[in-house]
C-alpha cells in the first residue's frame, strides 16, 4: 500500500459546464428534482466536494489499498 | 445544587444525603425556567418525568444502591429516542415521526447509574453543523457572550452546560461537533474512540463518522459519564465488544511518563495567532517540547468532507425528494448536492482513510498524547458568514472544523480542554490519544484541570 502522488495523471479541473451537466444527470438518475432557487447553492457545494475530492484523487494508493469493510479504530 | 457544582460533587452530596436527587432536579428546571430564554439550548424540557425519575434515584439509594451519578441532571441533543418524545434531530421534518418508544442506550445506562433526564436540546439542522444556528428552532447563544455562536452541531450541549443549567450533556460528534462547541463555550469535550460507545436508538448522520459523547464542567465528570455509558451493544454494529476500561479511578494518575507532542505543519497553519498560543500554553504546562506532522492531514480532512456529503445525502435523499422546502436552507443545500456525489470519490476516501490510519498510528509508537488546536478562531458572531484564516477570507461554516475533521476521520479519542488566554471568549484544545486510550486523555484533562491551565466556568447571565 504505497503512496506517491508525482506519477498520478492530473484530475480533471472542476468546471461550471462540468458540474452543471452532472447535476442534470446525477438528479435525473438517482430522481431528485433541483428546485432552480436551489441550485446556486448546490453547485457550490458540488464544487466543494468536488476540489475535496479531487484532493484526494489525486493521491495514490496501490489497487490492493482496501477500505477495512469494517472500520476499526 | 448551585449551578457551579460539577456532577461528582452533585453525586457526592445526594450520596451522602447533604441533598436529594429530587431537590437537585427541581433547582435544575428552575435554573432552565429563569435563564434559558437567553441562551435557547432546551428544546423539551421533561419536568414531570424528571421528577419522578429523582424521586426513584432516592428511593433507590435508601436501598442501598451505590450510584455513580446520584441525581445527577443531564440533557440530551435532541437526536437521542427519549420515550415519548419525537426525535427531531433539528429538523422541522422529523416533528411529524411518531414518538420515540424507547429512550437511546446511552440514556439508559446513564439513569441506571443514578443521573436524571431533565430535557433534550437544541441542534443544528441533522447534525450538519459547526454553527449553532437553527432556522426553526433558532440559535444556541453562547452563555459567555450571547452575540456569538455556541457552535455547533451539538449546540445545545455546550451552551445547556456553559449556563449551568446541566452538569452533563451528551452530544454527537461526526466532524467536530462535541468538540466545536466545547471550545466555543469553554468546556470539556470527550469524544470517544471510534465505536466505543453505542449509537443505538439516535437519528444518524454519517454512519462512517459517528460518534456520541459528554460535555461537562470537568474532566472528572467526563470520566463518570463515560464510565457509565460503556458496554458492548448488538444494536449498533461498530459498537466494540472491549470489556468497558473504567477512567475515573485513573484520573489522579498525572503525566509523568506521557510522551506528549504538538501537532506541527497543518494543525499549525490557517488559524488566529492567538488560538495557537493556546496550544502553547498547554503544551508549556505540560512540558511538551516535542513537534510531530501528521501526514496528509490536509487530504484526510478532505476525505472526511467527501464522505459526510455523500453519506449525509444519501441518508436524507427520500426527504430531500419530497420535502426539500423544509430542510434548513444552510443545509439543504449541502445535502442536495451530496446526494449527486459520483461513488468513485467515496471510494477513494474509505481507502485514504485506511492508509491515514496507518501512518497515524506509527507516531503513537513515539507519542502517547498529541495537542492540536480544537478550532482555527474564538467563537464567531452568530450570523457570521465569513472569517480570515491564514490571511484568506473563508466560509465560517464549513471551516469550523478544519482542525477537528482530520482526527475523527481515524476515530482518534479526544478531550477538548477549554483556555481562557484573556478576559475574551475561551478556546479549545484538543488532547489526543492513540484508539481506545481515552484515559491517556481524560488523565491529562484531569492534570491541566489541577494545574489550573485549564477550567470551565459556569456563564454569568
Amino acid at each position: 500500500m504505497q503512496q506517491n502522488d508525482k506519477d498520478v495523471p492530473p484530475q480533471p479541473l472542476v468546471t461550471d459546464t462540468a458540474i452543471d451537466a452532472h447535476i442534470d444527470a446525477a438528479s435525473a438518475l438517482v430522481g431528485l428534482t433541483i428546485d432552480s432557487q436551489y441550485r446556486e447553492g448546490v453547485k457550490l457545494n458540488l464544487r466543494a466536494t468536488a476540489n475535496a475530492a479531487r484532493t484526494v484523487l489525486q493521491f495514490r494508493l496501490d489497487d490492493d489499498s482496501e477500505p477495512a469493510p469494517v472500520f476499526r479504530a | 445544587m448551585s449551578e457551579s457544582q460539577t456532577a461528582t460533587q452533585i453525586a457526592n452530596d445526594v450520596r451522602g444525603k447533604r441533598t436529594s436527587a429530587r431537590a437537585v432536579t427541581e433547582k435544575s428546571l428552575a435554573r432552565i425556567a429563569a435563564v434559558d430564554g437567553k441562551v435557547n439550548s432546551f428544546t423539551d424540557v421533561l419536568g414531570e418525568r424528571a421528577l419522578a425519575t429523582a424521586e426513584n434515584v432516592d428511593l433507590r439509594l435508601t436501598r442501598g444502591e451505590n450510584l455513580a451519578l446520584a441525581g445527577v441532571p443531564f440533557a440530551v441533543k435532541n437526536l437521542f429516542d427519549v420515550a415519548g418524545v419525537t426525535t427531531r434531530a433539528g429538523s422541522r421534518i422529523n416533528r411529524t415521526n411518531p414518538a420515540a418508544a424507547k429512550d437511546s442506550i446511552l440514556i439508559e445506562r446513564l439513569e441506571a447509574a443514578g443521573a436524571v433526564l431533565v430535557g433534550a436540546l437544541n441542534m443544528g439542522e441533522y447534525a450538519y453543523d459547526f454553527t449553532g444556528e437553527n432556522a426553526h428552532d433558532g440559535a444556541v447563544r453562547n452563555p459567555h457572550d450571547l452575540a456569538h455562536m455556541s457552535g455547533g452541531s451539538s449546540s445545545g450541549s455546550g451552551g445547556a452546560v456553559a449556563a449551568g443549567l446541566v452538569p452533563i450533556a451528551l452530544g454527537s460528534d461526526t466532524n467536530g461537533s462535541i468538540r466545536v462547541p466545547s471550545s466555543f463555550c469553554g468546556l470539556f469535550g470527550l469524544k470517544p474512540t471510534y465505536g466505543r460507545l453505542s449509537r443505538a436508538r439516535t437519528f444518524p448522520f454519517v454512519a462512517s463518522l459517528d460518534h456520541l459523547g459528554p460535555i461537562a464542567r470537568s474532566a472528572a465528570d467526563l470520566a463518570a459519564a463515560y464510565d457509565a455509558m460503556q458496554g458492548p451493544d448488538v444494536e449498533d454494529p461498530v459498537c466494540t465488544d472491549r470489556t468497558s476500561q473504567l477512567v475515573s479511578d485513573e484520573l489522579g494518575k498525572g503525566t509523568s511518563g506521557l510522551r506528549i507532542a504538538t501537532l506541527g505543519g497543518y494543525f499549525q497553519s490557517m488559524g488566529d495567532p492567538e488560538i495557537f498560543r493556546a496550544v502553547s500554553v498547554v503544551a508549556n504546562a505540560l512540558g511538551a517540547k516535542d513537534k510531530v506532522e501528521l501526514p496528509e492531514a490536509a487530504r484526510a480532512r478532505a476525505a472526511a468532507y467527501v464522505i459526510t456529503a455523500a453519506e449525509g445525502g444519501q441518508l436524507h435523499l427520500p426527504r430531500l425528494r419530497s420535502r426539500a422546502a423544509d430542510f434548513d436552507p444552510d443545509v439543504r443545500d449541502r445535502l442536495l448536492a451530496g446526494a449527486l456525489i459520483p461513488a468513485a470519490w467515496v471510494a477513494a476516501a474509505q481507502k485514504l482513510r485506511r492508509w491515514y490510519r496507518e501512518q497515524v498510528l506509527q507516531i503513537f509508537d513515539r507519542f502517547d498524547i498529541l495537542l492540536a488546536p480544537s478550532t482555527p478562531t474564538r467563537a464567531p458572531k452568530i450570523g457570521q458568514k465569513t472569517f480570515e484564516l491564514g490571511g484568506e477570507t473563508m466560509l465560517v461554516r464549513p471551516n469550523i472544523g478544519i482542525f477537528t475533521q482530520p482526527i475523527s476521520f481515524i476515530g482518534l479519542p479526544v478531550v477538548s480542554v477549554p483556555v481562557w488566554l484573556d478576559d475574551g471568549l475561551p478556546v479549545g484544545v484538543q488532547v489526543i490519544a492513540a484508539p481506545w486510550r481515552e484515559d491517556l486523555a481524560l488523565r491529562v484533562a484531569n492534570a491541566l484541570e489541577r494545574e489550573g491551565i485549564c477550567e470551565a466556568p459556569v456563564a454569568s447571565l
